[in-house]
């Protein structure tokens, strides 16, 4: 009897879970797509400031600039982590974090300098590693808003172009397709003006600048800058949530296949018990003839 | 009528990609008029109000504004890109949102310990002349009954 009800129990408890896991992909999958919807609609903006800076570049050939000058190579270097700052996302925080620890190894020095986290995961993490955190930005949401990442990626310009760092890397997790997602470092200051793609000859048009081409592209490197940062946002969250989605419909798969096999051992379980009873009785009642 | 395409975009949204027949754009130092078969043009922007106009054939016609801050603009191929940091449309702005920006932008003062008092001040003062415009644009958009 004891062994059946406590089957009961869990058959329920996994159920219970299953439900809590099924909202979580739901959530996940419309948070999802709103992201994926945020970031596609980023994206134009993003191609044509690249665009012209590959063709001012291109246009001008002598580029020099404070942002893409290579820093003082002893100096200090900023290196950004971008997490989440929820759990139950399968492996997104974690492989970001095995790609930070392994930059910081690998990157003599990045640990002495400042090291800046996105999500309460990385924080955590990084303190647990043994790296202590320079500054822990709270304030970004699921919901990258272009005006704080812009305020972020300004800050990073000044610390660079004052010398104070010499390098900033981020760590974040690009978003390939919806089943690719891949962590990575990637430099962002001195900025690494984009390869001019072959262009077709006859076709460069001779612009019209307003103001001068070099201060144009003085403008434009940290719109480019800035627009990296942003996208690297926009790719975490997205990734994130991707994460979250195959985590939770793995998480509801399996206890579905739980709640089947539970099933089945309660089944056979009280059959036996039922049984049992059957040959007492029996037994009881051929004792009497 | 003579069109060329025009693209208003912006880091979080495509606001625009139409054909029209005339787009007033403000650059850095100033409005310009854009009319089909322009030379191309890169030019950066400056903050201001950034009206198309659309050819009749499409059934539409008519303008229509954006407050835009900042960005870039290019023409190329008869293809106006409009690469805007910030832009709104003009029929989102009501006169009681841009009363009360510009009075928050009126009440702030740089703060004593600015780093750099300059930039903070040039900052404040944009905020202020951005309040007014979309006050002002609120305002005439209202008297014409959008």
């Amino acid at each position: 009897m004891g062994k059946t009800r406590e089957i009961k129990k869990r058959i329920k408890a996994v159920g219970n879970i299953k439900r809590i896991t099924r909202t979580m992909q739901m959530i996940a999958t419309a948070k999802f797509s709103a992201a994926l919807q945020r970031a596609v609609a980023g994206r134009p903006y993003a191609d044509a400031i690249f665009d012209l800076v590959a063709e001012m570049a291109s246009s001008s050939s002598e580029v020099s600039h404070p942002l893409l000058a290579t820093g003082d190579p002893d100096g200090q270097t900023l290196t950004l982590v971008i997490t989440s700052d929820r759990g139950l996302c399968g492996p997104y925080n974690g492989s970001v974090l095995r790609t930070a620890l392994k930059h910081f190894r690998e990157q003599a020095g990045s640990t002495e300098g400042r090291i800046e986290v996105i999500g309460k995961k990385g924080a955590n993490a990084l303190r647990f590693n043994g790296v202590e955190p320079t500054v822990h930005h709270t304030h970004f949401t699921d919901k990258p808003v272009y005006e704080h990442v812009e305020k972020l990626a300004q800050e990073y310009i000044d610390l660079f172009t004052s010398g104070k760092v010499s390098k900033v890397n981020i760590v974040s997790m690009k978003f390939i397709s919806a089943g690719r997602q891949q962590p990575e470092v990637v430099q962002l200051l001195p900025f690494e003006a984009p390869e001019k793609q072959e262009a077709t000859p006859g076709s460069k048009s001779d612009y019209e600048f307003s103001p001068s081409a070099g201060e144009l592209l003085g403008e434009l490197l940290p719109a480019a800058v800035k627009v990296t940062l942003f996208q690297a946002f926009n790719d975490a969250v997205v990734s994130e949530h991707v994460a979250r989605m195959v985590a939770m419909k793995a998480a509801t798969d399996n206890a579905g296949k739980m709640g089947k096999d539970l099933t089945r051992v309660y089944n056979r379980a009280r059959q036996a018990q039922l049984t049992t009873e059957l040959t007492e009785i029996i037994s009881g009642a051929a004792a009497l003839e | 009528m003579k069109t060329f395409r025009c693209q208003l975009v912006t880091p979080s949204a495509k606001l625009l990609d139409d054909e029209v027949s005339y787009a007033n754009v403000p650059a850095w130092d100033g409005l310009f008029g854009v009319l089909p078969g322009r030379a191309p043009l890169l030019a950066q922007l400056g903050l201001g109000e950034l009206t198309v106009t659309f050819p009749d054939t499409t059934g539409k016609g008519g303008e229509r504004s954006y407050v835009i801050d900042g960005g870039f603009v290019k023409m190329a191929g008869n293809t106006l890109t409009i690469l805007a940091e910030t832009a709104v449309p003009a029929e989102e702005l009501t006169e009681t949102d841009a009363k009360a920006e510009l009075a928050e932008a009126e009440a702030r003062t740089v703060p004593a310990d600015a780093a750099d008092p300059a930039t903070a001040l040039q900052r404040l003062s944009r905020d202020r002349q951005r309040a007014a415009l979309k006050l002002r644009l609120a305002q005439t958009s209202r008297a014409k009954g959008i």
